[in-house]
């Protein structure tokens, strides 16, 4: 059964077209092996760095004897480190996820986006991990970088459980303070929770130089609020409900989701947080296409 | 405010329903799941009071609209501005003015009458019907069906002035109802301004059913409405009308002798000033009475023998000046002639030698009818009608008290037809005087000697020697009426004196026997009188047969008679009356521009009568007031309504309207306010503009087609 829902979410047509476009940390990040991404080190890449004079203790092997032979010399000629890439994806699993006006919830949608990213970076050789946030941390899935693992992870997605209250600042505090090297976050979840305390806690993932993207998920129906009807409102978040007359509250309503909407996005350009906003109703493929261009770009201009 | 639809009334908890819908809609809420709560619960805090206020009026104005409905089908009938604001206009819409002379009786405010307080009320009524209705005016004198095209017109209209006539308001409403059938008008409204005299609305009378029912079975719908003046008037009134004139010779000089009735509103102690005008010259007589209702008799000296003119008797202005004057015209006198209708072969030749030269052949009683100013000049109709047999049948009657209305005299005289069994012969009566059976004198029966007579029962015993057939001649001689032998008699029944309330015959004995039964009585008829004599100059009856009693008393009934019949005019103000309407008559006295047919007054002919002896001498007319506008009751409220059936009816009364117009149905009015209601409601409910969509985070990217 797992097995069909992870069909559903990797689409390999869309992996095929997507796998062409690496995916690029913005920072560096500490990897244990060589890889892709830019590291914080000296390395022994083709990409040269700089010249160090020789100091008791370097390796001779790295002298540069030209310079030696012309100028007598000793010099150390030093390369950029290259090193893999450590992604955590952080997905929220409350229960504000499990809402959807079409056929999809947007919990659904983030799990297709995760998947596709996890294999994705496992398939360029870096590692990539779960930690699913409810109203605590419900899973916490370390990054690998075999292939294995992805089913792991898939398997993880597949049984993961949801509901309950939105405890993702605490989850990313948690995250923050557990993740020991400079590595890739990025978040799945539609941050229905306070601004201020999801903002902190993206600030402190910043603080710990960790890559942080966000993909803010909306549905459709919460960005419109088309209801023609009085209805009774009730919380998937297992709060009380309340009965409204949407034509009445609706001006209000939207007034208040576009000044969180505002704040947040605004919060993420501060500190540097690759912030997207996504509706459900969009190609995902086209999310992700995007999502990568724009990290290779931002890359490459580095 | 009145419903013509109350039972709809009953709908009112209807109201409600708006508000029993908003709570089931409240229970019925569809559930829906939703994520982002959080916004949502803040904007219900914070939209909670504009959203309630706008809820509660969203249900008020559901809840106006659907009373207005209610109301609106329940047919309101509104006055004041409210109904003249909200009524629909008829197609036509008939005016009926009562303006007969009891209309006159001032209102109550400021010195106007009824008859102009409700025309003014009419008018104003009417005038925002100018425009969309046929305003057709039907007045009570001439009850001819007339166009207005401003309901202003009304108050200036010739036809809507005062007159001295009665009103018959069945006829107008006829008038109305032949209008509406030969038009094939649509909706109509009658509007009736009356002051609901009893005497005009005759509520007893046969064509009030059949005139509701024809009424409510046209195709149209007709609506009443009754302008009530029942106010009464706080201001004394006094009344005057012409009861009897009398002609006779007195002392040498001719006299009238009048008859007045005299009714005033409340007592007065003060002495009643009446002007009596003769041919111009006036007279103020002083006449002290405190009670309500009064007969007074006034003698005047007339001029001369073929002398003719007017005069009337007035009392002092007061609150109804159209009841003041009671007009009179004096004429020529008649020649005396007789006709003895006997069918007693004694009698009959003995009342002829009585009569005279005077007697003519027995006339046809048809040519009775005519009067007497038309009669050819050949032919002339008898003053004085000898009636010897059976009291004449109905055909007769009705002739007989026609010819005595005129002027002209009728002596009874008791039937000896003794075949007739007592049965029939009382089944014949004039006026509801009937002749008993025949008796005989007791002291004749056992022995037939004038000694006797002391005690004779059938004597003579007194008689009126001042006045009247069997007064004492001027020199002092009295008619030697003790001498009478009277062996038989009839008695008369059915008589009825002054002091009685019926007012039709009036009867007054000029003699009677020892035992009280009277022997010649006078019953008044019009300007003549029916006279009627208890025996018969026949031997086996009476002695009057010698002649000195009966000569004398039949020649001066024939004097007296011929009298009576002037050649004059008299009319009353509003019956139809063909001998006078084929002349024209010019007012002398009364209101500038009277009109014979319906005002009182004192008219004179343009062209002198074809039977005019003289030839230069005016013709007078006078003309009164209706008797029927002397009768002051009202009908009720209450009688008013079954009258008209099942047609709509409202009734307005003049005191409640003084300042405002009439009702009117306010429908159009609770029409507009409930599409008012639904409108504002419409708006409230109307959705609040669409804010701008939240944009998504789209980064253009040229390479985006790759995907």
């Amino acid at each position: 059964m797992a097995d069909g829902r992870q069909k559903s979410w990797i689409d390999s047509r869309v992996l095929s077209r997507l796998k062409a476009q690496p995916l690029y940390a913005r920072r560096d990040v500490e990897g244990t092996v060589s890889g892709l991404h830019k590291s914080p080190h000296r390395g022994s890449s083709v990409e040269f760095a700089e010249y160090r004079q020789y100091v008791p203790g370097d390796d001779l092997r790295r002298l540069d004897w030209r310079v030696l032979a012309r100028t007598d010399r000793y010099y150390l000629k030093e390369f950029e480190a290259e090193t893999n890439l450590r992604a955590y994806l952080v997905l929220d699993v409350s229960g504000s996820m499990q809402f959807g006006s079409a056929d999809s919830t947007k919990l659904a949608y983030a799990k297709k986006l995760l998947a596709t990213l996890a294999w994705l970076l496992i398939h360029q050789g870096d590692a990539a991990g779960l930690f699913a946030v409810g109203e605590q941390t419900v899973l916490d899935v370390p990054p690998r970088r075999n292939p294995a693992h992805l089913q792991l992870i898939l398997d993880s997605l597949a049984d993961i459980k949801t509901g309950g209250r939105t405890g993702l600042a605490d989850g990313l505090h948690e995250l923050a303070e557990r993740v020991p090297r400079r590595a890739l976050v990025i978040l799945f979840s539609d941050c229905f929770c306070e601004a201020g305390e999801l903002m902190a806690a993206l600030q402190h993932l910043n603080f710990e130089r960790h890559d942080v993207a966000v993909f803010h998920l909306l549905d459709t129906q919460e960005i419109r609020f088309h209801f023609d009807r009085p209805l009774r409102f009730i919380d998937l978040e297992g709060g009380p409900g309340q009965v409204a007359e949407p034509s009445v509250i609706r001006n209000e309503y939207l007034r208040r989701l576009r000044q969180f909407m505002d704040a947040l996005q605004k919060g993420c350009r501060e500190f540097g947080i690759d912030y997207r906003r996504v509706l459900t109703s969009e190609n995902y493929e086209t999310v992700l296409a995007d999502f990568l261009l724009e990290r290779s770009r931002s890359s490459a201009i580095r | 405010m009145t419903f013509l639809q109350p039972f709809i009334l009953f709908g009112l908890p209807l109201v409600l329903l708006p508000v029993l819908i908003h709570l089931l809609n409240r229970l019925r809420h569809r559930p829906q799941p939703w994520g982002a709560m959080q916004f949502l619960l803040a904007a219900s805090r914070s939209s909670v009071d504009r959203a309630r206020l706008r809820q509660f009026l969203i249900l008020l104005f559901r809840v106006l609209a659907v009373l207005a409905l209610i109301l609106f089908l329940a047919r309101p009938v509104a006055g004041g501005w409210l109904g003249w604001a909200a009524s629909s206009a008829p197609d036509v819409l008939f005016l009926l003015v009562d303006r007969s002379a009891s209309m006159e009786h001032s209102s109550g405010t400021g010195g106007v009458s009824r008859r102009e307080e409700l025309l003014r009320l009419m008018a104003e009524s009417a005038q925002k019907f100018e425009e969309t209705s046929h305003l057709i005016l039907i007045d009570s004198a001439l009850r001819q069906p007339q166009a207005l095209l401003k309901a202003e017109s009304l108050l200036e209209h010739p036809l809507t002035a005062a007159t001295d006539a009665a009103a018959d308001i069945p006829a107008m409403l006829q008038s109305a109802l032949s209008w509406l059938l030969e038009n094939q008008a649509g909706n109509a409204e009658i509007w009736i301004g009356s002051d609901l005299q009893s005497s005009n609305w005759q509520a007893e009378d046969d064509r009030w059913p059949s005139l509701a029912g024809k009424l409510q079975a046209l195709p149209q719908t007709v609506k009443i409405r009754l302008l009530a003046a029942n106010t009464k008037s706080t201001q004394s009134d006094t009344s005057i009308s012409l009861r009897e004139q009398t002609r006779q010779i007195r002392e040498g000089s001719r006299e009238a002798v009048f008859t007045l009735d005299i009714n005033r509103s409340a007592e007065n102690a003060a002495p009643l000033l009446v002007e009596q005008n003769l041919d111009g010259v006036s007279t103020e007589l002083p006449l002290t009475t405190q009670s309500l209702q009064q007969r007074w008799r006034r003698r005047v000296n007339l001029p001369s023998q073929n002398a003719s003119g007017w005069g009337f008797f007035s009392t002092p202005p007061d609150d109804n000046n159209h009841n003041n004057t009671a007009y009179f015209v004096y004429g020529q006198t008649g020649k005396p002639a007789a006709a003895v209708l006997s069918s007693d072969p004694i009698a009959g030749p003995v009342l002829q030698i009585a009569a005279g030269s005077y007697q003519t052949h027995p006339p046809q009683l048809a040519t009775l009818r005519s009067h007497w100013n038309t009669a050819p000049e050949s032919r002339p109709i008898p003053t004085l009608l000898i009636w010897q047999k059976q009291l004449p049948e109905e055909k007769e009657a009705n002739a007989l008290e026609t010819f005595a209305r005129q002027g002209g005299g009728v002596l009874f005289l008791p039937p000896t037809d003794l075949k007739n069994s007592l049965a029939e012969a009382s089944g014949n009566h004039f006026l509801g005087i009937r002749w008993e059976a025949i008796e005989r004198n007791s002291a004749f029966a056992s022995a037939d000697s004038p000694e006797s007579a002391a005690n004779n029962p059938f004597q003579i015993s007194q008689w009126d020697r001042t006045s009247g057939p069997l007064a004492d001649t001027e020199e002092g001689i009295s008619l030697p009426l003790e001498l009478l032998n009277i062996r038989q008699r009839r008695r008369l029944t059915g008589l009825r004196f002054p002091n009685d309330v019926d007012k039709r015959a009036d009867a007054f004995v000029f003699a009677s026997f020892q035992d009280g039964s009277p022997l010649l009585v006078r019953t008044a008829v019009g300007q003549g009188a029916a006279w009627f004599l208890a025996t018969l100059p026949r031997p086996d009856w009476s002695s009057l047969a010698d002649g000195n009693v009966l000569i004398p008393f039949v020649q001066r009934l024939l004097q007296n008679s011929a009298l009576q019949q002037e050649k004059t005019f008299s009319a009353v103000a509003g019956e139809s009356n063909p001998a006078i309407e084929s002349t024209t008559w010019n007012p002398v006295v009364g209101r500038k521009n009277a009109d014979f047919r319906w005002d009182a007054g004192i008219y004179q002919s343009n062209t002198s009568s074809k039977n005019d002896l003289s030839g230069e001498k005016p013709t007078w007319l006078a003309v009164n007031r209706s008797p029927l506008e002397d009768i002051p009751e009202q009908l009720a409220l209450e009688e008013i309504r079954p009258l008209f059936g099942e047609l709509p009816l409202a009734i307005h009364l003049e005191a409640n309207e003084q300042n405002t117009p009439l009702q009117s149905e306010a429908w159009r009015l609770f029409l507009l306010g409930m599409l008012a209601f639904l409108l504002v409601e419409g708006c409230l409910t109307l959705p609040s503009p669409k804010p701008k969509p939240l944009a998504t985070h789209r980064p253009q990217n040229p390479m985006q087609a790759e995907y």
